[in-house]
C-alpha cells in the first residue's frame, strides 16, 4: 500500500518578525481577499487585522461573525465596543456581510459550529475569492475549526482557481490561561465535518484520544471520556513551551481523569510544540498513522482529538484530522468539544500579559500546487 | 466476578459498563417492580421513557438487550431479575425472547436539516438515516440472540418478507440474507454522513429517503430464520436512548409514523426531560392509546398526602449501594449499611469522642428547658422521662430536644395556662413523632452541630430519585471507608461526623459548580436561595409546625398549567419560569402532584444537596402552599425573613447563626454565663 506524504509536511509557517513582512511580499501581486473573523473582547481581535492592513489596501470582502453568547461576562461589553469600533476602520474599504451565528437557537449543543460552518460556505459560495484569511483570535476553538475546515474544503471544491487558505492567530499563551469559560455544557460533541465515521453503527473499531492538555479542562475532559470511553489515552502536552514545567504540571494535575487502570501509558505522552503548529501537527498525524496501523490487524481504530489548549495548537489538531482523514489513516478521525458559553477574563489583573505574537500559516493553494 | 476498581461506585453510569456480566451484578431488579408493565410499555406501540439524566433510563433500556437477557436466561428461575423479566415476557429459559434493539439518538440526526430544504425531504431523509442504523442494531442483535458472530455469519441469518410485509423502504429485496441486508443499511447511513460531512455542499436529492420508520417491521421475528430454524423470539423492541438529540419536529414524525402508520410496533424512546421545557409538551397532547410516556420519577413517588417519601424508592438504591459494596474488591462490607455508621456516638473512636461532647450538650440543654418551664410543673415528667439513664447521651439529648419541641407547642396552645397538674409520660409519646424526632435531631445540628447528614436512609434521601447523585455521593464515602478500612486493618465504617461532613462538602462542590457550570447558574443559585429561606423559615419555628421540615413549595395546578403553556406571563414571571425550568432540567428542583387542603397543586421539591447546603432536613416531603406572585416576588426582590435563625450553641465548632428572639430570651441567662466562665478561662 501506497502512503501518501503529509499534507502539510512542507509549509509556510511566517511567525513573529517575519509576519510583516510577509504580508508586505503578499500584497505585491493583485489579490482577492475574503476576510473572515468572528466579534468579540478578546484585546487580540484586530491585532492581526491591523499589522495585514499595513500591507492590504481594505478592499476585498470581509464575512464578520458575530456570536450571540449571551452567558458572556456583561463587563467585556466594553471591550467589544472598542474591538467593534477599530474593526470599523480596518474594514471601511471592503465588502462587509454580518452573520449572527444564534448559539442558543436550538437545544443542540453543535449550533455555533454548525452555523458558522455554513456561514462560511454560503459566504465564500457568494463571494468566491481567491485569497482566504480566516482569522480567529476572537472565535471560540470550535468557532475556529469550523470556519477552517470550510475554507479548506472551499479551496479543495476549487482546486483549478487554486484559492489560498491563510489562518492567522496573534498567538499568547498567558492571555489563553486567564481567559475564564463558565456555562460549561455537560455533553461533548464532534466537529461538524468530522461526524460520519464515529457516528456510523457499522464501524467496529475502538477509539483512541489525544487530548492536547491546557489547563482549567477539568469536566471537559471528563466528559470526553465519558461519551467516548477510549480504550487508549494519548495525551499531548505542550513542549517546548514558554513554561518548561507547564507539561509536567498539566499530567499531574489531570492523573485522576487520565490515569485510569490499564488506559494511561506513561511512553504515550507526546510533546508537541507549543509555537510551532505545524512540527504538532507533524507528531499528531504520525501518531494517528502508527496507531492505524497498529490497529489494522485488530477491527481498527478511531482516532479522537480534543483540544484544550492555544489556538496555535488547536489548528495543528484540525490539520491533522484533516490529513488523516483525507489519507485514510485510521478508521475515523475527528475533534471533539465541549462548549462554553460563558466566556470572560480580567484584563485588570495585576499582571498584564506579555504581548502577543503573530503567526501566519499558510494552508492552501499557490505553494502547494506544482 | 469483582469490579476491577478500587472504589466500586467508581464505574459511573450505565454507558461506562462496558462488561454485560458486570452490568448484570450490579443490576438491581426492584427497578423492574416500579414499572406498570402490563398497563403501558409493553401494551403501547410507542413509549416515551422520561426523567432527569442520571434517572436510569439506559438501564432499563440495557436490560432488554439480547446479550443482558441471554446471562438473565442463564440464571436460576428464583433469581429476582430472572422472575421480573420472566413475568413480562422478556425471557425464558431458553433465551431472549424479545429481541431488543438498542439504538442511540445522535446530534447527526439534527444535521440534515442542513441538506434538505422542505419538510418532506427532511422527514423522509431522517428516515431513511434512523431505519438504516436502527436495522444495523438489529442485525447485530439478532446474530447474539442465534450466537453467531457479527458480522461474518450474517449470511447464515436469512429473511422472507412475504406479500404481507407493507409499506417497505424502497431499494429493499423482499428476501436475502443479513449480510445482503446490511449492506442495503450500510450504504444508507454512508451517504447521509458523508452529505452530513460535506454541509450544504451536498444535494439533499442524491440521497436515500423513506416515507416511513420501518425498521420493526423489516426486523419482524417472523421473516427471520437462522441457519438452525426459526428463532424464538415473539417480538422486536426499538428502543432509542438519548431521544433528546432528536428535534422537536423528528420526535413528532417518529410518533406519529409508529402510532398511526405502523401496527403491531413496540419503540421505546429515552429521553432527558423537563416539565416546563415547551419542546416536550407535544408528549402530554398525544398520550393515550397508542402513546404513553413514563416519568420514572414518577414511578417512584405516589399521589397523595403521605408525607413520607416512597419507601420503596429508598429501598431501590440501599440495594444498588448493596450490590456495589458487596462487589469491591478491597473491603468486605456485606450491605450498604454497614459502611455507614448508624448513631452518632457509636462505638468508634469518633462516637466516643461524641458521647462526652454531647453531654456537654445536655447539660446546656437540660438548663434552656429549665428555664423554659420555670414555675410549670406539668411538663416534669417529660422532661425526667426523657433524661432515662439506661440511654446514651445523644439518645437523650433527641429525646430532649423532641420533648422541648412537645412543650413549645403546649406552651402556645390555647389551653396552656388551664392546668398545671403533670402530664404523664406517654402523654409525650403520644404527641410525638418520627417527624418531631427528626425535627429534634435537626435542632440539634442546627443549635450544637451535631451530625445531621449519615445513614443509609438519608443517604438515599439525599439522591433525590437519581440514581447518579447517589451513585457520586456513595464514591466519595466509600473513598473514606477504604481509607480507614486500610488504616485499621478491619472493614471500618465511617463515622456519622465524617458522614455529616462529606455530605456537607459534596453539597458545597455541587452548589458552587452550579454558578460556573450552568447558564444562568447565578439566577439558579438566587431563586434555590430564596426558595430555601422560605423554608428555613417554617423549618426553625420553635414548635416544628411542619416536623421535620417543609421541603418544598408548592402552587396550584391552574397555575401550573399556566408556566407549562408559558404564554400571557408577565416579564416577572416569565423569567422566573426560565429559571425554574433550568433547575428542574438539571435536577435541581423536581415536580410531584399533591394536595394541599383538597386542592391539587404541584410541589417544586428541593434537590436533597440543596437541602444539606442550606441546614434542613432531608427525610421529608412537607410542603408550603405559595402562588406565582409570590414566588416572582421573592425572586426579583428578595425573600425578606421575619423570623431570625436560631443560635448555634456548638460556638467555636460550627459557623454561628444568629438566634430567633424567643430562643435568644430563653438562651441569654447561660450564653452570659458561658462567656463568663471563657473570660475567666
Amino acid at each position: 500500500m501506497i502512503v501518501k506524504p503529509e499534507r502539510w509536511e512542507h509549509h509556510l509557517l511566517a511567525a513573529r518578525e517575519r509576519f510583516t513582512a510577509f504580508w508586505k511580499d503578499y500584497f505585491t501581486k493583485p489579490r482577492e481577499v475574503a476576510y473572515i473573523l468572528a466579534e468579540g473582547f478578546d484585546p487580540r481581535m484586530c491585532e492581526a487585522l491591523g499589522a495585514i492592513r499595513d500591507s492590504w489596501d481594505g478592499n476585498g470582502h470581509a464575512l464578520v461573525l458575530h456570536l450571540s453568547y449571551s452567558g458572556t461576562d456583561a463587563k467585556m461589553e466594553q471591550y467589544v465596543k472598542k474591538n467593534r469600533d477599530r474593526l470599523g476602520d480596518l474594514l471601511a474599504s471592503a465588502t462587509t456581510t454580518n452573520a449572527t451565528i444564534n448559539v442558543r437557537a436550538t437545544a443542540q449543543r453543535a449550533e455555533g459550529a454548525r452555523q458558522t460552518g455554513l456561514a462560511v460556505q454560503q459566504f465564500l459560495g457568494h463571494a468566491r475569492p481567491r485569497d482566504v484569511i480566516v482569522d480567529i483570535n476572537a472565535m471560540p476553538k470550535s468557532v475556529a475549526l469550523s470556519a477552517l475546515t470550510a475554507a479548506l474544503k472551499y479551496s479543495d471544491a476549487h482546486k483549478n482557481e487554486r484559492v489560498n487558505v491563510h489562518v492567522v492567530v496573534a498567538h499568547n499563551p498567558h492571555l489563553d490561561d486567564r481567559m475564564k469559560r463558565t456555562d460549561i455544557q455537560r455533553d461533548p460533541f464532534l466537529l461538524p465535518g468530522f461526524i460520519g465515521d464515529f457516528e456510523s453503527e457499522d464501524n467496529k473499531a475502538v477509539n483512541i484520544w489525544i487530548p492536547v492538555l491546557g489547563p482549567g479542562q477539568d469536566s471537559q475532559l471528563t466528559a470526553i471520556k465519558a461519551e467516548w470511553n477510549p480504550v487508549e489515552t494519548c495525551p499531548a502536552v505542550p513542549s517546548p513551551s514558554v513554561n518548561p514545567r507547564k507539561g509536567d504540571d498539566l499530567l499531574t494535575n489531570y492523573q485522576d481523569i487520565l490515569l485510569e487502570e490499564g488506559r494511561f501509558v506513561p511512553r504515550n505522552v507526546l510533546r508537541v510544540s507549543e509555537r510551532d503548529p505545524f512540527e504538532a501537527y507533524h507528531e499528531l498525524v504520525s501518531t494517528i498513522a502508527e496507531y492505524g496501523k497498529t490497529y489494522k490487524l485488530l477491527d481498527g481504530c478511531k482516532v479522537l482529538l480534543s483540544s484544550h489548549s492555544s489556538k496555535l495548537l488547536s489548528v495543528a489538531c484540525l490539520l491533522a484530522a484533516y490529513d488523516a482523514h483525507e489519507r485514510d489513516l485510521c478508521d475515523g478521525v475527528s475533534i471533539a468539544f465541549v462548549e462554553a458559553y460563558g466566556h470572560g477574563y480580567d484584563p485588570e489583573e495585576a499582571t498584564p500579559p506579555p504581548g502577543s505574537e503573530l503567526f501566519e500559516m499558510w494552508l492552501a493553494g499557490d505553494p502547494y500546487i506544482s | 466476578m469483582t469490579i476491577n476498581v478500587a472504589n466500586p461506585f467508581n464505574t459511573g453510569d450505565t454507558e461506562s459498563i462496558s462488561d454485560d456480566e458486570i452490568f448484570l451484578n450490579l443490576f438491581e431488579p426492584t427497578v423492574l417492580d416500579s414499572i406498570p408493565w402490563q398497563t403501558t410499555p409493553l401494551a403501547k406501540p410507542l413509549v416515551f421513557w422520561l426523567s432527569a439524566e442520571g434517572g436510569g433510563k439506559t438501564t432499563i433500556l440495557r436490560t432488554f438487550t439480547p446479550s443482558v437477557l441471554k446471562g438473565v436466561a442463564r440464571k436460576d428461575e428464583e433469581d429476582p431479575t430472572y422472575r421480573a423479566l420472566h413475568a413480562i415476557g422478556a425471557v425464558d429459559r431458553i433465551g431472549p425472547r424479545v429481541l431488543g434493539v438498542h439504538c442511540k439518538g445522535s446530534l447527526s440526526y439534527s444535521y440534515l436539516n442542513d441538506i434538505a430544504n422542505d419538510e418532506n425531504s427532511r422527514k423522509r431523509l431522517f428516515f431513511a438515516l434512523l431505519n438504516a442504523r436502527a436495522v444495523l442494531r438489529g442485525l447485530k442483535a439478532l446474530t447474539e440472540v442465534a450466537d453467531l458472530r457479527y458480522p461474518e455469519d450474517l449470511p447464515l441469518l436469512g429473511y422472507d418478507f412475504k406479500e404481507d410485509a407493507e409499506g417497505l423502504p424502497p431499494n429493499l429485496s423482499m428476501r436475502g440474507t443479513g449480510e445482503s441486508l446490511r449492506l442495503w443499511a450500510r450504504s444508507i447511513e454512508k451517504n447521509c454522513l458523508d452529505a452530513i460531512d460535506a454541509g450544504g455542499l451536498y444535494q439533499a436529492r442524491d440521497l436515500p429517503k423513506h416515507d416511513f420508520f420501518a425498521a420493526q417491521l423489516i426486523l419482524d421475528p417472523k421473516y427471520w430464520r437462522s441457519e438452525s430454524g426459526a428463532l424464538q423470539l415473539s417480538k422486536t423492541l426499538i428502543m432509542i436512548d438519548d431521544g433528546q438529540e432528536l428535534t422537536r419536529e423528528q420526535r413528532e414524525w417518529l410518533a406519529k409514523s409508529v402510532t398511526r402508520e405502523r401496527e403491531g410496533a413496540h419503540v421505546w424512546v429515552a429521553s432527558r426531560h423537563n416539565a416546563l421545557d415547551p419542546a416536550d409538551q407535544f408528549l402530554g397532547a398525544q398520550a393515550g392509546r397508542e402513546l404513553a410516556r413514563i416519568r420514572l420519577e414518577e414511578c417512584w413517588s405516589s399521589e397523595g398526602s403521605s408525607n413520607a417519601r416512597p419507601r420503596q424508592q429508598r429501598d431501590f438504591l440501599i440495594r444498588v449501594g448493596t450490590r456495589r459494596v458487596k462487589n469491591a474488591r478491597a473491603t468486605a462490607f456485606p450491605r450498604y449499611a454497614d459502611m455507614l455508621e448508624e448513631r452518632p456516638d457509636g462505638p468508634t473512636n469518633e462516637g466516643r469522642r461524641s458521647r462526652e461532647t454531647f453531654g456537654k450538650d445536655l447539660e446546656k440543654l437540660k438548663e434552656v428547658v429549665a428555664h423554659r418551664t420555670r414555675g410549670i410543673r406539668k411538663y416534669d415528667k417529660w422532661v425526667q422521662g426523657s433524661l432515662d439513664a439506661s440511654a446514651t447521651p445523644y439518645e437523650r439529648l433527641v429525646q430532649l430536644r423532641n420533648a422541648l419541641i412537645i412543650i413549645e407547642r403546649g406552651l402556645n396552645s390555647p389551653q396552656a395556662q388551664i392546668s398545671d397538674s403533670p402530664l404523664p409520660l406517654n402523654e409525650l409519646e403520644n404527641r410525638s413523632d418520627s417527624g418531631t424526632k427528626h425535627a429534634a435531631q435537626a435542632f440539634l445540628a442546627r443549635e450544637f452541630g451535631a451530625p445531621l447528614y449519615y445513614g443509609e436512609e438519608t443517604m438515599a434521601y439525599l439522591a433525590t430519585n437519581n440514581v447518579q447523585q447517589f451513585i457520586a455521593l456513595s464514591e466519595r464515602l466509600y473513598e473514606e471507608a477504604l481509607s480507614r478500612t486500610v488504616k485499621q486493618a478491619k472493614d471500618a465504617p465511617v463515622p456519622c461526623a465524617v458522614q455529616d461532613r462529606i455530605v456537607r462538602k459534596f453539597a458545597d462542590d455541587r452548589w458552587n459548580d452550579m454558578r460556573s457550570r450552568f447558564k444562568d447558574g447565578k439566577d439558579m443559585q438566587h431563586l434555590l436561595e430564596v426558595m430555601a429561606a422560605r423554608l428555613t423559615d417554617d423549618f426553625i419555628r420553635e414548635t416544628a409546625p411542619y416536623a421535620p421540615a417543609p421541603v418544598g413549595l408548592s402552587i396550584s395546578v391552574e397555575e401550573y398549567e399556566l408556566l407549562k403553556e408559558g404564554e400571557g406571563l408577565s416579564p416577572r414571571v416569565q423569567r422566573l419560569r426560565e429559571v425554574l425550568a433550568r433547575c428542574l432540567a438539571e435536577n435541581f428542583l423536581w415536580v410531584e402532584k399533591r394536595h394541599d387542603k383538597s386542592e391539587p397543586h404541584r410541589v417544586f421539591y428541593l434537590n436533597g444537596v440543596v437541602l444539606a447546603k442550606h441546614g434542613l432536613p432531608v427525610k421529608s416531603r412537607q410542603f408550603q402552599p405559595t402562588d406565582l406572585e409570590e414566588l416572582a416576588s421573592w425572586f426579583h426582590d428578595g425573600y425578606r425573613s421575619e423570623k431570625k435563625a436560631r443560635a448555634s450553641m456548638a460556638g467555636k465548632k460550627r459557623k454561628p447563626r444568629p438566634p430567633s428572639n424567643k430562643f435568644r430570651s430563653t438562651l441569654k441567662g447561660f450564653m452570659e454565663e458561658d462567656e463568663e466562665d471563657d473570660r475567666e478561662t
